[in-house]
């Protein structure tokens, strides 16, 4: 180590005490630097055979995994019907509630406290549950009824998670129609929203951004304020933060009769198959003669799409400069099996567009509980709208989601003021057995097995809260109907837990 | 009037001596009445040839008998003084008189009534010529002086004749003084026992004088008696412990507890001098003289009874005699001074054991004719180029290096005990690198950190003087060290270390060479090994993972150096000092492998494959040629075919080497080269510790530099060989290996490398601002690393500095620390959990999440994986209404914590620095900690004084030795 080079050339070698001169003879030092070489090439190919000569030692970086504290569940209702202008019309701007909604919730240790709105006398409603008190998943519904002038009808509503990613699908804004955006926020934060209305024609959707929406504050957007004169409207509510509940309230006015009135929450997220179940037809003759009228044509059936991606990245988005051509759905319209009308499955394509709003109309349905699915090579939204008239004259109409499929279990709660039925489809591939029981367990459970494709409906009663179990993948609606009212109410999946995380030090 | 005179022979074991001093006995012109011979348990013959002296009685002294011991037995056995007028004549076994010797010193005392004691002219027994002693005195302090030493005789101090003191050869002593004051004093066996005895017979009032004409001639002093030899470690405890106990018995009463109590004491600072002069070895015997005297109690007593009893006059008498401390100093200063002059000779006593292998140039190359600095200026002039982008910069940040503390306060409390972790918890010692890193930081004290930048900038030049000095020993022709010195200034795992940012291993290699050349002079002076030990400490401080080299190099130079291996097993002295407390805290929580991961931020690389070790890659990068490739759009493929081509020539003259005709001295750099790639071959597949998500294995770069100085060895060596072609040889090897690194070379100036200049900052600007008012602010980094995967890390003020990290913390292998993993998940979630109390009581202000990057992310985490933990862990720090949004920085998303009411108003209140009580077991650590930093202290400081060069002027009269002449470079 400490003599580098000890040497100097042979004219100054000495003697060492091996007694040679001139350094080591040839045939040593032939075999020396060969040992030296076979050494070398040794070493490095030991160490390129078998890695750190075998030393290697791992390192698990210290991790520790954390389950995050449960957030207490929460939902928010729609709120009130309101209606816009004033009695007398004087006032188009001013808003005011009408009466309040039924409320259903469960369980019953649920707190309830109201929004702030915007001067309404009776404003959404949200309630949470704290969690850890091990009372199960949280649901609330609500309906409404409604019989002036200037607004009727019957409308039922889920009461949903806020999130941060909504597709409001239904509505318009074409003369008698009114469509208001309500947008909710329950959480502690202000919400930062971006507001998208897609039309039925070609171009960049009207758009609002940065509506700021405060900390347990409700706000209603006339959605002609933001895009007039749309006959189909498809609304994209997503906020930058904060989360928010966003839902449409549409009511028609024929000339002077007044066509109905629902609450249109959140249809499923863009997917390129989506399931509604439960869209109900009645009094289909009566419609179509009706439909027939100046300014009633919306009284017919219609299945409103919107593409929001790419056939290649399925990714939604909202900006389509250049909408893709020759796209098509396939449209499978099936009879539930329980329903009074059977018959085959009917199935048809139909052209559309990405970014713009196609309604396909469903003519010709005999009255009856029928599902739909739409496939498409790009992802979408969609719902489903139907019309009844009443026996009296009095005419409504609902809007039935695609649905989003369950997990595991799943609450519902249904209030009152109509016939609810409940409707499960099962666009799995595999058999599917569902108990509906009520959450009391006071009633005997129903069973329902499903199979791939199929749609069940069940008779419940008002004012229950029920408990879906083992419907996982399985999509359901609650249809109401009444003479003359009719409405729908979307069951949505408990928000997911949120997961454990991985903590490295 | 007659004067019978008694001469006292005192023999133990002389028969080398004894044939000539019993002739020049028999030889004398005035035979002495009567010889009684004392003999100490001789064994060797002497007793034989003692029988041949006519006229003598042998009496038998008992076994190790002193002088004076053997003086007086014989004299009790002899017959009494009949009339108060006889002489002693004292003796030894190897005191040869003139023949005249005894009449003259008769009648130098015939005419001077009032002397007692006469001593002769003592010359030395094989060099009559030269004066041995004549005559001694003692300081005002007590020190013995011999006023004549190693002169040669010409009569220059015959005029003097009183003299304080006589040496006890050839002395004639009046026999009723001596057994008046009861002969030599015991507690003096062999030392100043003379001295001691004159003394006293001036304090009786007598006169000591020394007699020019009547010469003795010895071998020896009185320490020699009876022995074969004595070391200078011996001659000078002998010396100190009977000025010691002169001390005390000459002292009045009222200060001997002062002197007492100043022994020991005194004892340390003479110590501290020894090692300044370069005598570690007398250090043992000052303790141990110390010691004897402080327990001497009854020696000390008899001593003073002694003196009390016979003294007549006062001190006072004898001062006009003693010599001042000025004329000792000059005395010294002329060399003239015995004390310890013989030491520094026995010390070199060894040297040119392993002559037989030694070859040296008989000429050094001087640093300016013989082409250093030619090395030195080139090597500056690649440097700036490659790194002149950061010159002028205040601090360096990427890669391993950040910021130092903005204070050289700062520095060293990172040094002492503290905390050494994010999570504000873990308390440990601080590794060497940390030391370092505050000396380091200490030279350039008005900004710490600019010390790294100078030291990044310095490091070409740096490495090339250091590696010159080294590789000048081996070549007579200047083109060799030259050329080395460039290759290794521009060794690839050097460069390497330079572009990836890190400071450990740039000094590693800055400091090999040095390491290398000290423990060579270190066979011979204790001053280089020292310093051999303080660059080791340096080496194993900065790169840890070089520790098992070597040591295994250690063992092999103190196994084959022979005797000098006493010098050089110290060596890993300081550095196990230095790393024990951190390995021992390793150890024992289950970690010791932890013990080499490099000191400094933990960096990520991707592991290299034996081949690219076998280039001196640390990566994968082929020296760099990959990336570069890749950037001019060709195929990285052939990136080691051009790396592996340009080091051809190099390869070459290696191979060629092998063949040579000097196989042993090719040995030791294949050694070391063999040594270093297996270093770097293992230490790429050891991971001790971790980034975020990634282990972080050792860097191989520390092996890589040894194995680069093996082949530059064995290099050397080859173009030596050749030396009338070395110019041409040498040339093409320097250039060609210079173009291999090119990429290296150039990475700082294109970019790719992970060093920037300037103060980037770590944390945002806001943060930056807060913690100018509040340094403890803390920030909370989270960093997605992986599919529900976050790395966390807390920040306290304007971010970690250099001197804050720790190699404790960077192994810890258990999990993270729950509190803040928890309290980072939950913000990560949206989640129930109020995390205002935990963020108060941690004094959290700020939570900035990182976007997502590959150097952390978890192994097998993609792109997306790594987007979706930022968007989760960002949607939840959205939602929480106790964040605000501050928004988005260059160095992520911020969310600023106003704070409880309560603790807004001073947020470093609630830093955990503060207001913290001081638990017992706090204290108990933090004084072991202290006790720890002493101990170290202390050890470095021995180091450092034995290594400070502060050779004797005097030693350039004589012929100057290579160790001398480094010690003197290094002093330039």
């Amino acid at each position: 180590m400490s003599d580098q080079a000890q040497g100097r050339p042979d004219t100054q070698a000495r003697p060492d005490s091996r007694g040679y001169r001139n350094g080591t003879g040839a045939g040593i030092r032939g075999v020396l630097g060969i040992v030296a070489l076979v050494v070398a090439v040794g070493t490095i190919g030991a160490a390129t055979v078998v890695p750190g000569f075998g030393m290697g030692v791992a390192f698990e970086p210290p991790v520790l995994t954390v389950v995050p504290e449960a957030a207490p569940q929460e939902r928010v209702c729609a709120g009130p019907l309101v209606r816009q202008g004033g009695d007398f019309g004087a006032d188009a701007n001013s808003i005011a509630s009408l009466g309040e909604p039924t409320l259903r919730s469960s369980p019953d240790s649920a707190s309830i406290s109201s929004l702030d709105s915007d001067g309404l006398d009776f404003a959404p409603v949200s309630l949470e549950l704290g969690a850890g008190t091990g009372s199960g998943d949280l649901s609330a519904s609500q309906t409404q009824s409604a019989e002036r002038d200037d607004l009727s009808g019957f409308a039922a509503a889920e009461c949903g998670v806020a999130g941060d990613d909504s597709w409001l699908v239904g509505g318009s804004t074409v003369i008698g129609r009114t469509t208001l955006l309500s947008l909710a926020n329950p959480g502690g934060v202000d919400a930062t929203a971006n507001v998208e209305v897609f039309a039925e024609t070609v171009g960049q959707p009207a758009a609002a951004s940065g509506i700021i929406v405060p900390a347990r504050t409700q706000r209603l957007v006339s959605l002609a304020a933001l895009a007039p004169g749309i006959q189909s409207p498809v609304v994209h509510v997503s906020t930058t933060r904060g989360d928010l509940e966003a839902t449409l309230q549409q009511s028609i006015v024929r000339t002077l009769a007044p066509g109905g009135a629902e609450i249109i929450t959140a249809a499923a997220e863009p997917a390129r198959d989506q399931f509604i179940p439960g869209f109900v037809v009645t009094a289909g003759e009566s419609v179509e003669e009706a439909a027939g009228e100046a300014g009633a044509n919306d009284l017919t059936a219609v299945l409103r799409l919107l593409a929001v991606g790419t056939p290649e990245s399925g990714a939604p988005s909202g900006d389509q400069a250049a909408p893709e051509q020759g796209l098509s759905a396939t449209i499978t319209v099936t009879p539930e099996e329980s329903g009074a009308v059977r018959s085959g499955p009917t199935t048809f394509e139909v052209p559309f567009q990405v970014g713009v709003v196609t309604d396909v109309p469903l003519l010709g349905l005999p009255d009856g509980a029928y599902s739909v699915r739409i496939e498409s090579p790009v992802s979408f939204v969609a719902s489903a709208r139907a019309s009844t008239i009443g026996t009296a004259g009095p005419s409504d109409f609902a809007w039935t989601a695609a649905a989003t499929p369950l997990s595991s279990d799943a609450a519902v709660s249904v209030a009152g003021g109509a016939t609810p039925t409940l409707h499960l489809g099962n666009p799995t591939t595999r058999s599917v057995t569902v108990t509906v029981a009520s959450v009391l367990g006071d009633e005997e459970p129903i069973v329902v097995t499903l199979a791939p494709g199929a749609t069940a409906s069940v008779g419940i009663g008002e004012n229950r809260d029920l408990l879906l179990r083992g419907a996982d993948g399985i999509v359901g609606t609650i249809s109401w109907l009444g003479d003359g009212a009719s409405s729908s109410q979307s069951i949505s999946p408990a928000p997911d837990r949120p997961t454990e995380l991985r903590v490295y030090g | 009037m007659h004067q019978r005179v008694t001469a006292i022979l005192v023999v133990h074991s002389g028969a080398a001596y004894l044939r000539r001093t019993l002739a020049a006995l028999s030889a004398q012109t005035q035979r002495p009445e009567a010889t009684l011979v004392a003999d100490v348990g001789s064994v060797d013959g002497s007793r034989e040839m003692l029988a041949t002296l006519a006229g003598a009685r042998l009496v038998a002294a008992p076994e190790r008998s002193s002088f004076g011991s053997a003086v007086s037995h014989a004299l009790s056995l002899a017959a009494p003084d009949a009339n108060d007028g006889e002489w002693l004549w004292l003796l030894r076994h190897d005191s040869a008189p003139d023949p005249d010797a005894l009449a003259r010193l008769l009648a130098a005392v015939e005419v001077a009534p009032s002397v007692a004691v006469a001593g002769p002219k003592l010359g030395l027994w094989d060099a009559p010529a030269v004066i041995g002693d004549f005559g001694t005195s003692m300081t005002t302090l007590g020190a013995t002086v011999s006023l004549v030493a190693g002169e040669l005789d010409q009569g220059q101090h015959d005029t003097t004749a009183d003299v304080l003191a006589v040496a006890e050869a050839g002395m004639l002593v009046r026999r009723s003084v001596w057994e008046a004051l009861g002969g030599f004093d015991p507690a003096l066996p062999a030392t100043d026992d003379a001295l001691d005895f004159c003394v006293r017979a001036r304090l009786a009032g007598h006169r000591v004088i020394r007699v020019a004409g009547a010469r003795v001639f010895t071998a020896g002093g009185p320490e020699l008696f009876g022995r074969v030899t004595s070391s200078a470690h011996r001659r000078a405890r002998l010396a100190r412990t009977a000025q010691l106990h002169r001390r005390l018995a000459y002292a009045p009463v009222l200060a001997l507890p002062l002197h007492w109590l100043s022994l020991l004491p005194l004892a340390i600072l003479r110590s501290l001098g020894h090692l300044l002069a370069k005598r570690p070895g007398l250090i043992g015997g000052e303790i141990a003289a110390a010691l004897a005297a402080a327990v001497s109690f009854r020696a000390v007593a008899s001593s003073r009874r002694r003196i009390r009893r016979s003294r007549v006059v006062g001190w006072s008498a004898i001062a006009p005699l003693r010599i001042s401390a000025r004329e000792a100093g000059r005395r010294r200063a002329h060399g003239h001074e015995v004390d310890g002059a013989g030491v520094d000779g026995a010390g070199v006593g060894s040297a040119g054991v392993d002559g037989a292998g030694e070859r040296e140039p008989a000429e050094l190359p001087g640093f300016f004719s013989g082409g250093g600095v030619w090395a030195l200026v080139i090597a500056a002039l690649v440097g700036t180029v490659a790194f002149g982008s950061l010159f002028g910069a205040p601090s360096l940040t990427g890669g391993g290096v950040l910021p130092l503390a903005p204070t050289v306060a700062g520095l060293w409390a990172n040094v002492g005990p503290g905390i050494r972790s994010s999570g504000d918890v873990l308390i440990g010692f601080a590794d060497p690198f940390i030391m370092i890193v505050a000396v380091l930081g200490s030279i350039t004290w008005w900004q710490p950190s600019l010390s790294i930048v100078v030291l990044f900038c310095a490091a070409l030049p740096l490495a090339a003087l250091s590696a010159w000095f080294c590789a000048r020993r081996t070549s007579s022709s200047a083109w060799v060290p030259f050329v080395l010195a460039i290759l290794w200034a521009c060794a690839p795992p050097f460069l390497e270390a330079l572009a990836a940012g890190r400071p450990g291993a740039v000094i590693s290699h800055i400091a090999l060479p040095w390491l290398m050349l000290l423990v060579r002079l270190g066979v011979r002076s204790w001053g280089a090994a020292s310093g051999a030990a303080l660059v080791f400490a340096i080496i194993l401080g900065c790169t840890p993972s070089l520790a098992p080299a070597l040591l295994i190099g250690w063992v092999l130079v103190v196994a084959l150096n022979g005797r000098a291996a006493v010098r050089l097993a110290g060596i890993p002295l300081p550095a196990l000092v230095l790393l024990a407390p951190v390995a021992v805290e390793q150890y024992l929580r289950g970690t010791p492998l932890g013990i080499l991961a490099d000191p400094g931020v933990p960096v990520s690389f991707p592991s290299p494959s034996a081949l690219q070790l076998a280039l001196g890659s640390t990566d994968a990068g082929s020296l760099g040629w990959g990336p570069l490739l890749g950037r001019l759009l060709l195929s990285t493929a052939a990136a080691p075919y051009v790396a592996a081509l340009l080091l051809l020539p190099l390869a070459i003259v290696i191979t060629v080497a092998l063949f040579g005709r000097f196989p042993r001295r090719l040995a030791p750099p294949l050694v070391i080269a063999l040594l270093g790639f297996v270093t770097a071959a293992a230490a790429s597949q050891v991971a001790v510790s971790a980034t975020g998500a990634i282990a972080v294995a050792l860097w191989p770069g520390a092996g890589l530099s040894l194995y680069w100085l093996g082949l530059l060895g064995v290099a050397g060596i080859a173009l030596d060989a050749v030396a009338s072609r070395a110019r041409g040889v040498s040339v093409l090897v320097g250039v060609a290996t210079v173009l291999a690194v090119i990429p290296l070379l150039s990475a700082v100036a294109l970019g790719t490398s992970q060093l920037s200049p300037g103060r980037e900052r770590l944390l945002p600007a806001v943060v930056d601002a807060e913690a100018e008012l509040s340094p403890s602010v803390g920030t909370l980094v989270i960093d997605p690393v992986g599919s529900n995967a976050i790395a966390v890390a807390l920040e306290r003020g304007r971010g970690t500095t250099l001197d804050d990290q720790s190699t404790l913390d960077a192994t810890a292998s258990g999990a993270p620390e729950r509190g803040l993993a928890a309290l980072a998940a939950n913000l990560s979630s949206v989640s129930g959990h109020d995390a205002s109390d935990e963020l108060d009581s941690l004094g959290i202000r700020f939570v900035l999440l990182r976007e997502p990057s590959a150097s952390t992310g978890e192994v097998g985490a993609g792109a997306d994986d790594r987007l979706a933990a930022f968007n989760r862990s960002r949607d939840s720090l959205d939602r929480n209404p106790i964040l605000s949004p501050v928004g988005s920085t260059d160095l992520g998303l911020l969310w600023r914590y106003a704070g409880l009411p309560s603790s807004s108003a001073d947020p470093s209140s609630a830093g955990p620095s503060s207001g913290v009580p001081v638990s017992p077991d706090q204290a108990l650590s933090t004084a072991i900690h202290l006790g720890v930093l002493i101990a170290q202290g202390a050890v470095i400081g021995i180091a450092l004084l034995l290594a400070f060069p502060t050779g004797r002027r005097t030693h350039h009269a004589r012929s100057r030795r290579p160790g001398e002449l480094l010690a003197e470079e290094i002093d330039e």
